[in-house]
């Protein structure tokens, strides 16, 4: 996974938004893949960027550049599920579990189950924490809540998936 | 905190060194918590490692949309400044609009408090006067009862009666001279001044003259001069008026035209009547006692001399009977001086109607009106933006940092 741009700035970059649009695109199209699905991934993507290049001067160097990008990208999409009237799509699992006790995974099916059997709130902190690896005070400005409440829907999240996750067939032994 | 709650917190490195170390020791007894742990590190990796590896669609396109939006740095977005700005001149304005209302109603408390404290006293006799004066030009709405209502209180507090348990058409109607209290004699002596402008001079002072007359009193001095220019005629009238008909006068000259000033001066005369008819019994009595002495004494030098005071007495008697007379033709007839003006007509031919005159007058009203308000908002926005500005500052700044 690509996390090597969270080290934090202090200063405003001089920086060009093509610069940006390198680095960051990938991250910035799968976060919005895994809220809309592939189809209007892209579409969200580019208007975040563009949402970017007009709001440059929004930016503070207190946040790292992927907050800010993640950001806007989290208020895109979400505007564009609501318009669109879909359900978040969970096909971006695919199944790696072995057998090896080493490497257990919990099955991707199953877990695909269960995530959307949680409420998208929930499931939004976990991917934003587990799979794009950033802390509770970054999760909290990109979805504009309390650090508190990140922490509380974390925990809400792990507790409810677990329960899941212990009745369905295939999840925790 | 119980180690249980801070197991998902130990995961996320939220923790403290001393709280971690804490947690560890729990782990490593506990093995509920252990399990769970573990549950959190198996999510993690199951989530992370079995994300589908997608190639992101679309980078060119975005590259070529942002390079053709231009790769300058866009304009400083003035909007949420603007916004906040006019969301602070909105307040000031709201400010400038309510407080002088704010104002006038409470102006308007007191006043009512005031009279309604009056109405509960009994005045002494004393004097008092009255005055609505009005602006230059301002006009005074034929048959307004307005300015009755402010001249009467100051009357009702004179003459002890209870102002505000009688209504206004009765106080207009009741003449000033007599009370109606019980134990409480006022008679007053009522002075009026009243400009009036009218159209015509000629006809407005022969008009007030047979009012005058046809109200029962007489008109005591007339000066008048009349030009061509009707703005430089005036005439200047000083009439009695019987005290009970005084507001009927009034009314009539505000049919005339335009009433610019009204004042009115009440003087209690009951002490004075009263002295002098006291003055007048004793000089009776005097008069009596010496034609007594007259009727029973003998001697001629004394009857001469009798005679001299008798003369004397019934002197002073004819003088104390003619001031009481004097005071109860103050008392009975209300002196009004009326100052006539002339006003120039709108249109050049003169024949500018009632109507057009109001529409006129109400219009520049409003204007004025209009630019008290503008003068007001532009007061309180000057007076206010230093405190406004920091505010609305701060505000921005606030926005700013949530939005980033």
């Amino acid at each position: 996974m690509m996390h090597a741009m969270t080290t934090k700035s202090r200063a405003v970059p001089d920086f060009q938004i093509e610069q940006w649009v390198e680095t960051y695109y990938s991250q910035v199209w799968g976060f919005c893949r895994r809220i809309l699905g592939p189809e209007l991934a892209s579409d969200a993507a580019q208007e975040t960027f563009v949402t970017a290049q007009r709001k440059i001067r929004d930016y503070r160097a207190e946040s790292t550049p992927r907050t800010f990008l993640y950001g806007i990208a989290w208020r895109i999409s979400s505007a564009m599920l609501r318009k669109s009237k879909r359900e978040t799509p969970i096909d971006w699992l695919e199944n790696r579990a072995t057998a090896s006790p080493e490497s257990q995974l919990i099955e991707a099916e199953v877990l695909r189950q269960a995530l959307a059997k949680i409420s998208p709130e929930h499931r939004m902190v976990l991917i934003l924490k587990e799979i794009e690896q950033l802390d509770i005070n970054e999760i909290a400005r990109i979805l504009g809540i309390p650090p508190g409440t990140v922490k509380s829907r974390l925990h809400h999240a792990c507790r409810n998936l677990r329960s899941l996750l212990q009745t369905s067939e295939g999840g925790l032994k | 905190m119980n180690p249980k709650e801070q197991i998902r917190a130990y995961y996320d490195q939220q923790l403290s060194p001393a709280e971690a170390a804490e947690v560890e020791r729990a782990l490593a007894s506990d093995p509920t918590l252990a399990e769970e742990l573990e549950f959190y590190k198996l999510l993690g990796r199951s989530m992370r490692e079995q994300v589908r590896e997608e190639p992101a669609v679309g980078m060119a396109e975005t590259m070529a949309k942002v390079r053709s939006t231009g790769n300058v740095l866009p304009k400083k977005n003035w909007w949420p400044l603007m916004r906040t700005m006019a969301a602070a001149c909105g307040v000031v304005v709201i400010i400038a609009v309510i407080f002088p209302i704010f104002a006038q109603s409470k102006n308007a408390a007191k006043e009512t408090a005031a009279s309604g404290a009056y109405s509960s006293t009994v005045a002494t006799p004393s004097t008092e006067s009255s005055s609505v004066e009005m602006q230059d030009g301002a006009k005074m709405p034929t048959g307004d009862m307005e300015s009755e209502a402010k001249a009467a209180p100051s009357r009702e507090r004179v003459a002890g009666k209870n102002a505000y348990t009688e209504g206004l058409e009765s106080r207009a109607a009741q003449p000033p001279t007599a009370s109606s209290k019980p134990g409480v004699s006022a008679e007053m002596h009522v002075e009026k001044n009243i400009t009036v402008r009218v159209d015509d001079v000629e006809k407005a002072t022969d008009e007030i003259s047979d009012t005058v007359s046809a109200l029962g009193g007489k008109v005591t001095n007339i000066n008048s001069s009349i030009t061509d220019n009707p703005t430089e005629s005036g005439a200047s009238l000083t009439v009695m008026v019987p005290a009970k008909n005084v507001d009927a006068f009034a009314k009539t000259l505000r049919g005339m035209g335009e009433v610019v000033s009204l004042s009115e001066n009440s003087v209690d005369m009951s002490e004075v009547r009263i002295s002098q008819d006291a003055q007048v019994r004793q000089l009776k009595a005097e008069e009596e006692a010496i034609l007594n002495m007259i009727r029973r004494t003998r001697r001629l030098s004394e009857l001469n001399s009798l005679r001299g005071q008798l003369a004397s007495i019934q002197g002073q008697i004819a003088v104390a009977n003619q001031a009481l007379t004097q005071t109860k033709d103050q008392i009975r007839y209300a002196t009004v001086q009326v100052q006539i003006e002339g006003r120039s007509t709108l249109n050049s031919g003169g024949t500018t109607t009632g109507w057009s005159n109001e529409v006129w007058a109400s219009a520049l009203d409003n204007l004025k009106g209009m630019g008290r308000l503008l003068g007001s908002v532009a007061i309180y926005a000057l007076v206010y933006s230093p405190i406004w500005i920091p505010a609305a500052l701060i505000i921005h700044w606030i926005t700013r940092r949530r939005m980033a």
